[in-house]
Protein backbone atom coordinates (compact mmCIF):
# COMPACT_ATOMS: atom_id res chain seq x y z
CA UNK A 1 0.00 0.00 0.00
CA UNK A 2 1.48 3.32 -1.08
CA UNK A 3 0.35 5.33 1.98
CA UNK A 4 1.64 2.69 4.33
CA UNK A 5 5.06 2.69 2.64
CA UNK A 6 5.18 6.46 3.06
CA UNK A 7 4.25 6.17 6.72
CA UNK A 8 6.82 3.45 7.30
CA UNK A 9 9.42 5.66 5.70
CA UNK A 10 8.57 8.69 7.84
CA UNK A 11 7.83 7.08 11.19
CA UNK A 12 8.95 3.48 11.03
CA UNK A 13 7.89 0.91 13.62
CA UNK A 14 10.46 1.79 16.25
CA UNK A 15 9.05 1.66 19.77
CA UNK A 16 9.37 5.07 21.45
CA UNK A 17 8.10 3.75 24.78
CA UNK A 18 10.32 2.36 27.54
CA UNK A 19 9.72 0.49 30.80
CA UNK A 20 11.42 0.52 34.21
CA UNK A 21 14.43 -1.76 34.47
CA UNK A 22 13.57 -5.39 35.13
CA UNK A 23 9.87 -4.75 34.66
CA UNK A 24 9.07 -7.79 32.54
CA UNK A 25 11.39 -10.07 34.51
CA UNK A 26 9.60 -9.27 37.75
CA UNK A 27 6.09 -8.94 36.37
CA UNK A 28 5.03 -12.60 36.43
CA UNK A 29 6.19 -13.13 40.02
CA UNK A 30 4.44 -9.97 41.26
CA UNK A 31 1.27 -10.91 39.43
CA UNK A 32 1.21 -14.52 40.69
CA UNK A 33 1.51 -13.22 44.26
CA UNK A 34 -1.58 -11.10 43.69
CA UNK A 35 -3.71 -13.85 42.16
CA UNK A 36 -6.53 -14.98 44.45
CA UNK A 37 -6.45 -18.58 45.63
CA UNK A 38 -8.89 -20.87 43.91
CA UNK A 39 -10.94 -23.27 46.03
CA UNK A 40 -9.98 -26.87 45.38
CA UNK A 41 -13.06 -28.77 44.23
CA UNK A 42 -14.39 -31.26 46.80
CA UNK A 43 -14.26 -34.91 45.90
CA UNK A 44 -17.35 -36.08 44.07
CA UNK A 45 -20.18 -36.80 46.52
CA UNK A 46 -21.19 -40.46 46.81
CA UNK A 47 -24.89 -40.98 46.21
CA UNK A 48 -26.17 -43.83 48.41
CA UNK A 49 -28.94 -46.24 47.44
CA UNK A 50 -31.19 -44.65 50.08
CA UNK A 51 -30.72 -41.23 48.47
CA UNK A 52 -31.67 -42.67 45.09
CA UNK A 53 -34.75 -44.49 46.43
CA UNK A 54 -35.87 -41.75 48.86
CA UNK A 55 -37.84 -39.61 46.38
CA UNK A 56 -39.82 -42.63 45.13
CA UNK A 57 -40.64 -43.75 48.68
CA UNK A 58 -41.77 -40.25 49.59
CA UNK A 59 -43.98 -40.15 46.49
CA UNK A 60 -45.51 -43.54 47.27
CA UNK A 61 -46.19 -42.53 50.88
CA UNK A 62 -47.79 -39.32 49.70
CA UNK A 63 -50.00 -41.19 47.25
CA UNK A 64 -51.08 -43.68 49.92
CA UNK A 65 -51.87 -40.87 52.31
CA UNK A 66 -53.92 -39.14 49.65
CA UNK A 67 -55.90 -42.30 48.88
CA UNK A 68 -56.53 -42.89 52.57
CA UNK A 69 -57.78 -39.34 52.99
CA UNK A 70 -60.14 -39.72 50.07
CA UNK A 71 -61.52 -42.96 51.57
CA UNK A 72 -61.99 -41.42 55.01
CA UNK A 73 -63.65 -38.23 53.83
CA UNK A 74 -65.59 -39.46 50.83
CA UNK A 75 -66.53 -42.88 52.36
CA UNK A 76 -67.07 -46.37 50.91
CA UNK A 77 -70.28 -47.31 49.23
CA UNK A 78 -72.25 -49.87 51.37
CA UNK A 79 -71.84 -53.29 49.72
CA UNK A 80 -74.91 -54.81 51.39
CA UNK A 81 -77.28 -52.06 50.37
CA UNK A 82 -80.05 -53.72 48.43
CA UNK A 83 -80.95 -52.42 45.04
CA UNK A 84 -84.44 -51.63 46.37
CA UNK A 85 -86.16 -51.88 49.76
CA UNK A 86 -88.97 -54.22 50.74
CA UNK A 87 -91.42 -51.32 50.59
CA UNK A 88 -90.37 -50.58 47.05
CA UNK A 89 -90.57 -54.30 46.17
CA UNK A 90 -94.17 -54.46 47.42
CA UNK A 91 -95.17 -51.82 44.88
CA UNK A 92 -94.29 -54.10 41.95
CA UNK A 93 -97.30 -55.77 40.36
CA UNK A 94 -97.50 -59.56 40.05
CA UNK A 95 -97.49 -59.33 36.26
CA UNK A 96 -94.28 -57.32 36.38
CA UNK A 97 -92.63 -59.88 38.63
CA UNK A 98 -93.77 -62.75 36.40
CA UNK A 99 -92.31 -61.00 33.34
CA UNK A 100 -88.99 -60.53 35.10
CA UNK A 101 -88.97 -64.19 36.17
CA UNK A 102 -89.60 -65.36 32.62
CA UNK A 103 -86.76 -63.20 31.33
CA UNK A 104 -84.37 -64.35 34.04
CA UNK A 105 -85.34 -67.99 33.27
CA UNK A 106 -85.71 -68.60 36.95
CA UNK A 107 -87.96 -71.51 38.04
CA UNK A 108 -89.96 -71.58 41.28
CA UNK A 109 -87.42 -73.67 43.12
CA UNK A 110 -84.54 -71.33 42.20
CA UNK A 111 -86.63 -68.36 43.24
CA UNK A 112 -87.45 -70.03 46.60
CA UNK A 113 -83.77 -70.66 47.16
CA UNK A 114 -82.92 -67.08 46.32
CA UNK A 115 -85.55 -65.70 48.65
CA UNK A 116 -84.51 -67.86 51.62
CA UNK A 117 -80.84 -66.83 51.18
CA UNK A 118 -81.67 -63.16 50.99
CA UNK A 119 -81.12 -60.97 53.96
CA UNK A 120 -84.25 -60.97 56.10
CA UNK A 121 -83.68 -57.28 56.70
CA UNK A 122 -84.83 -56.62 53.17
CA UNK A 123 -88.30 -57.98 54.05
CA UNK A 124 -88.66 -56.16 57.35
CA UNK B 1 8.35 -25.94 31.75
CA UNK B 2 10.84 -24.12 29.48
CA UNK B 3 9.21 -24.14 26.05
CA UNK B 4 5.61 -23.03 25.70
CA UNK B 5 3.30 -25.68 24.33
CA UNK B 6 -0.29 -24.47 24.25
CA UNK B 7 -1.84 -27.96 24.15
CA UNK B 8 0.15 -29.03 27.18
CA UNK B 9 -0.68 -25.83 29.04
CA UNK B 10 -4.40 -26.19 28.36
CA UNK B 11 -4.27 -29.79 29.58
CA UNK B 12 -2.51 -28.68 32.78
CA UNK B 13 -5.13 -25.99 33.34
CA UNK B 14 -7.71 -28.76 33.80
CA UNK B 15 -5.73 -30.15 36.76
CA UNK B 16 -6.55 -28.02 39.83
CA UNK B 17 -3.20 -28.93 41.40
CA UNK B 18 -1.19 -27.65 38.43
CA UNK B 19 -3.46 -24.88 37.25
CA UNK B 20 -1.40 -22.13 38.87
CA UNK B 21 1.83 -23.42 37.41
CA UNK B 22 0.22 -23.54 33.94
CA UNK B 23 -1.14 -20.03 34.33
CA UNK B 24 2.28 -18.70 35.26
CA UNK B 25 3.60 -20.06 31.94
CA UNK B 26 0.82 -18.19 30.15
CA UNK B 27 1.72 -14.97 31.96
CA UNK B 28 5.40 -15.32 31.04
CA UNK B 29 4.51 -16.09 27.44
CA UNK B 30 2.07 -13.26 26.77
CA UNK B 31 2.76 -10.47 29.27
CA UNK B 32 5.21 -8.51 27.10
CA UNK B 33 3.22 -8.53 23.87
CA UNK B 34 0.01 -7.67 25.72
CA UNK B 35 1.78 -4.90 27.60
CA UNK B 36 2.91 -3.13 24.42
CA UNK B 37 -0.54 -3.39 22.90
CA UNK B 38 -2.03 -1.82 26.01
CA UNK B 39 0.73 0.78 26.28
CA UNK B 40 0.18 1.99 22.74
CA UNK B 41 -3.46 2.57 23.62
CA UNK B 42 -3.07 4.31 26.98
CA UNK B 43 0.48 5.76 26.59
CA UNK B 44 1.28 5.85 30.34
CA UNK B 45 3.41 3.02 31.82
CA UNK B 46 1.56 3.10 35.16
CA UNK B 47 -1.83 2.80 33.47
CA UNK B 48 -0.57 0.08 31.15
CA UNK B 49 0.83 -1.86 34.12
CA UNK B 50 -2.49 -1.66 35.97
CA UNK B 51 -4.45 -2.75 32.93
CA UNK B 52 -2.07 -5.62 32.21
CA UNK B 53 -2.49 -6.90 35.77
CA UNK B 54 -6.28 -6.54 35.53
CA UNK B 55 -6.20 -8.50 32.27
CA UNK B 56 -4.42 -11.45 33.82
CA UNK B 57 -6.45 -11.37 37.03
CA UNK B 58 -9.66 -11.47 34.98
CA UNK B 59 -8.21 -14.29 32.89
CA UNK B 60 -7.31 -16.24 36.06
CA UNK B 61 -10.77 -15.79 37.57
CA UNK B 62 -12.40 -17.00 34.35
CA UNK B 63 -9.83 -19.60 33.34
CA UNK B 64 -12.29 -22.44 33.99
CA UNK B 65 -14.54 -20.97 31.29
CA UNK B 66 -11.80 -20.80 28.68
CA UNK B 67 -12.83 -22.95 25.73
CA UNK B 68 -9.92 -24.26 23.71
CA UNK B 69 -11.94 -23.47 20.57
CA UNK B 70 -10.13 -20.11 20.46
CA UNK B 71 -6.40 -19.65 20.90
CA UNK B 72 -5.18 -18.53 24.30
CA UNK B 73 -3.63 -15.42 22.70
CA UNK B 74 -6.95 -14.46 21.06
CA UNK B 75 -8.76 -14.79 24.38
CA UNK B 76 -6.16 -12.75 26.27
CA UNK B 77 -6.05 -10.02 23.63
CA UNK B 78 -9.82 -9.74 23.78
CA UNK B 79 -9.72 -9.22 27.56
CA UNK B 80 -6.81 -6.77 27.32
CA UNK B 81 -8.40 -4.62 24.59
CA UNK B 82 -11.74 -4.54 26.40
CA UNK B 83 -9.91 -3.37 29.52
CA UNK B 84 -8.32 -0.59 27.43
CA UNK B 85 -11.65 0.56 26.00
CA UNK B 86 -13.28 0.58 29.42
CA UNK B 87 -10.36 2.50 30.88
CA UNK B 88 -10.32 5.13 28.13
CA UNK B 89 -14.07 5.71 28.39
CA UNK B 90 -13.82 6.00 32.15
CA UNK B 91 -10.97 8.53 31.90
CA UNK B 92 -13.02 10.72 29.59
CA UNK B 93 -16.06 10.49 31.86
CA UNK B 94 -14.06 11.28 35.03
CA UNK B 95 -12.33 14.25 33.47
CA UNK B 96 -15.52 15.29 31.66
CA UNK B 97 -13.58 15.79 28.48
CA UNK B 98 -14.64 15.24 24.92
CA UNK B 99 -12.92 12.43 23.04
CA UNK B 100 -10.65 14.91 21.22
CA UNK B 101 -9.76 16.83 24.38
CA UNK B 102 -9.00 13.64 26.30
CA UNK B 103 -6.77 12.25 23.58
CA UNK B 104 -4.93 15.57 23.17
CA UNK B 105 -4.31 15.66 26.91
CA UNK B 106 -2.92 12.12 26.90
CA UNK B 107 -0.49 12.92 24.10
CA UNK B 108 0.59 16.19 25.73
CA UNK B 109 1.56 14.22 28.83
CA UNK B 110 4.17 12.41 26.73
CA UNK B 111 6.25 15.58 26.81
CA UNK B 112 7.21 15.07 30.44
CA UNK B 113 7.02 11.29 30.47
CA UNK B 114 10.31 9.68 31.47
CA UNK B 115 9.27 6.43 29.84
CA UNK B 116 8.90 8.02 26.40
CA UNK B 117 12.08 8.34 24.36
CA UNK B 118 10.63 9.38 21.00
CA UNK B 119 11.60 12.50 19.05
CA UNK B 120 9.35 15.22 17.64
CA UNK B 121 8.27 13.02 14.73
CA UNK B 122 7.31 10.22 17.09
CA UNK B 123 5.32 12.63 19.25
CA UNK B 124 3.49 13.86 16.17
CA UNK B 125 2.92 10.28 15.10
CA UNK B 126 1.35 9.53 18.50
CA UNK B 127 -0.76 12.68 18.18
CA UNK B 128 -1.92 11.51 14.75
CA UNK B 129 -2.74 8.06 16.12
CA UNK B 130 -4.83 9.58 18.86
CA UNK B 131 -7.03 11.36 16.36
CA UNK B 132 -8.34 7.91 15.40
CA UNK B 133 -11.35 6.37 17.22
CA UNK B 134 -10.27 3.81 19.81
CA UNK B 135 -11.22 0.70 17.83
CA UNK B 136 -9.66 2.00 14.64
CA UNK B 137 -6.48 2.77 16.58
CA UNK B 138 -6.49 -0.80 17.92
CA UNK B 139 -6.71 -2.20 14.40
CA UNK B 140 -3.92 0.09 13.24
CA UNK B 141 -1.64 -0.84 16.16
CA UNK B 142 -2.20 -4.57 15.70
CA UNK B 143 -1.54 -4.41 11.96
CA UNK B 144 1.19 -1.75 11.71
CA UNK B 145 3.30 -2.43 14.81
CA UNK B 146 2.57 -6.09 15.49
CA UNK B 147 2.08 -7.15 11.84
CA UNK B 148 -0.83 -9.29 12.92
CA UNK B 149 -2.82 -10.97 10.13
CA UNK B 150 -6.31 -9.66 9.43
CA UNK B 151 -7.81 -13.08 10.18
CA UNK B 152 -6.34 -13.02 13.68
CA UNK B 153 -7.46 -9.43 14.29
CA UNK B 154 -10.90 -10.48 13.10
CA UNK B 155 -11.04 -13.23 15.75
CA UNK B 156 -9.95 -10.83 18.49
CA UNK B 157 -12.25 -7.94 17.64
CA UNK B 158 -15.14 -9.87 16.12
CA UNK B 159 -15.05 -7.71 13.00
CA UNK B 160 -14.99 -9.02 9.44
CA UNK B 161 -11.73 -9.07 7.51
CA UNK B 162 -13.19 -6.75 4.88
CA UNK B 163 -14.18 -4.17 7.49
CA UNK B 164 -10.74 -4.39 9.09
CA UNK B 165 -8.98 -3.82 5.78
CA UNK B 166 -11.16 -0.77 5.13
CA UNK B 167 -10.57 0.52 8.64
CA UNK B 168 -6.80 0.14 8.35
CA UNK B 169 -6.72 1.77 4.94
CA UNK B 170 -8.65 4.80 6.24
CA UNK B 171 -6.49 4.99 9.35
CA UNK B 172 -3.32 5.15 7.29
CA UNK B 173 -4.80 7.89 5.08
CA UNK B 174 -5.89 9.95 8.11
CA UNK B 175 -2.49 9.69 9.76
CA UNK B 176 -0.70 10.51 6.55
CA UNK B 177 -2.78 13.66 5.93
CA UNK B 178 -2.37 14.73 9.61
CA UNK B 179 1.41 14.41 9.35
CA UNK B 180 1.46 16.28 6.04
CA UNK B 181 -0.27 19.25 7.68
CA UNK B 182 2.05 19.27 10.69
CA UNK B 183 5.44 18.46 9.18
Amino acid sequence: MKEEDELLRKCGTKNPFTVPEGYFENFSKELMDKLPEKEMPLSEPVITTWQRVKPWIYMTAMFCGLMLSVRVFVGRPKQDTPIFTAAEAAEFSDEYVETIMEHSMMDDYTLYQYLTEADTETYN
Amino acid sequence: MDTYNEKEIIALLQDPKRQREAFECIVKQYSEQLYWQIRRMVLSHDDANDLLQNTFIKAWINIDYFRAEAKMSTWLYRIALNECLTFLNKQRAINQLSIDEADAEMVNKLEGDSYFSGDKTQRLFQKALHTLPDKQRMVFNLKYFQEMKYEEISEILGTSVGALKASYHHAVKKIESFLKECL
